[in-house]
């Protein structure tokens, strides 16, 4: 699971609408991919950011990054590359994700976050 | 044809053996491009556009997450199969990929993604595979959920295989009611096998419907489909002229002692083979 991914993801369960993220991460086992910076799609891609979940990664993988937004600029090269290295070359590849609200345990495995909620979880859902 | 939905719930459907087959068989793999790059053109994004956020439902092995790939663009994936995710993680695929039922819906903030493509999954939300499965609440969870997750403007573009009109009315009905504009688009509607059901969704309201292809039905034999059924009509003519092949042999001495045999050999009364067995009869006067 990359950061992007990550970034991106919630909680789903009813009692957790708007506001099941960011998820919290728990990591015992990374890797660290190489790829192409990509002008165009950090451009296209920060304004759909949620900066508490990259401001939580940053802290958590010690990777320093400018998190004050109203001193962002898209010109900046050198920040918009930073933002591309932590969303696309930070893979999780064992760990788990808790939700912020409800305190669900997501586990990660192989890179894949099992996200299926159980029977009981949808039932709570339908009630509510 | 063969549904899976009628065999097995997807998560057990495609396990070990079936999973590995969407790596290696070279005909799944083509025919799954094939509809995931149909699928991508009909989401018509502007060429000039890269680096877009895309949801793939049901993304399996990643096949139709490469031709997003290829496109330049960024996709996640979502599967309720530990085995195909796997193989996805085998093949090494651009993509970020999950494990989701996507009948509770999509993990994910409000209007994260510019677009969505599937490609064969959402008829599988038609069947109850569990005690607790409604199928209109399910479908009803899954399009409410993809119209959250799409952007304003945002398309989705669902490949599937209705069984029946009913199917097809339900789903359309769903997504309708969700707040999705859009409707169904059948490509090769006069073809059986060609045929494929798109249903093309957007967010917004001001949007031209695609058109279909092959409608007037002169187009449709570039398509690879119909190689296909232009060598299988070539096998069974050769089949027909092996067969008469066989009926000229028919009737000969030889085969007249077999039958007797095999006759015999069942028990059945059989007239004793003389001189005159099989013989060629004189000209007719």
């Amino acid at each position: 699971m990359k950061i992007l991914t990550h970034n991106m993801m919630a909680c789903t369960k009813k009692q957790c609408m708007g506001k099941g993220f960011p998820l919290k991460v728990e990591c015992t086992e990374q890797i660290v991919l190489e790829q192409e910076f990509n002008y165009e799609f950090t451009k296209n891609i920060y304004p759909k950011l949620d900066w508490a979940g990259i401001a939580e990664i940053s802290k958590k993988f010690n990777i320093p990054i400018q998190l004050d937004t109203t001193k962002h600029s898209l010109e900046d090269e050198e920040f918009l590359k930073t933002l591309h290295s932590l969303l696309c070359n930070l893979k999780v590849i064992t760990g788990s994700l808790t939700c912020p609200n409800c305190q669900r345990v997501y586990p990660i495995d192989k890179g894949i976050p099992n996200m299926l909620l159980r029977e009981d979880e949808i039932y709570q859902d339908i009630k509510e | 044809m063969s549904r899976p939905e009628h065999i097995a719930p997807p998560e057990i459907f495609y396990d070990d053996v079936e999973s590995k087959k969407y790596s290696s068989n070279s005909r799944i793999i083509e025919i799954q491009t094939k509809m995931a790059e149909r699928a991508y053109e009909l989401l018509a994004i502007p060429e000039t556009a890269e680096g877009l956020m895309l949801l793939d439902i049901g993304c399996g092995s990643g096949i139709s997450g490469d031709v997003i790939s290829d496109a330049g663009h960024h996709w996640i994936g979502c599967d309720i199969s530990q085995h195909m995710l796997d193989v996805a993680i085998d093949r090494e695929v651009e993509g970020d990929v999950m494990l989701r039922d996507i009948g509770q819906g999509f993990p994910f903030r409000a209007g994260t993604f510019d677009g969505a493509i599937s490609i064969s999954a959402i008829q599988w939300l038609c069947n109850a595979e569990k005690s607790h499965h409604n199928p209109r609440k399910r479908l009803h969870t899954f399009f409410q959920s993809l119209f959250n997750v799409l952007t304003r403007g945002g398309k989705a573009i669902l490949q599937f295989y209705p069984e029946n009109s009913a199917q097809i009315e339900m789903i359309t009905a769903s997504a309708l009611r969700c707040g999705f504009s859009g409707g169904l688009l059948i490509d090769f509607p006069n073809s059986s096998k060609a045929k494929k059901y798109f249903l093309v969704l957007f967010t917004g309201n001001n949007n031209i419907m695609p058109s279909a292809k092959g409608v007037d039905g002169a187009e449709e034999y570039e398509e690879e489909d119909d190689n296909e059924v232009k060598y299988s009509n070539r096998k069974r003519d050769r089949r027909r002229v092996t067969k008469s092949k066989g009926s000229a042999q028919h009737k000969t001495k030889d085969w007249i002692m077999n039958k007797k045999d095999r006759q015999r050999k069942q028990g059945r009364e059989i007239k004793n083979d003389s001189k005159f067995s099989g013989r060629k009869r004189g000209p007719k006067f």
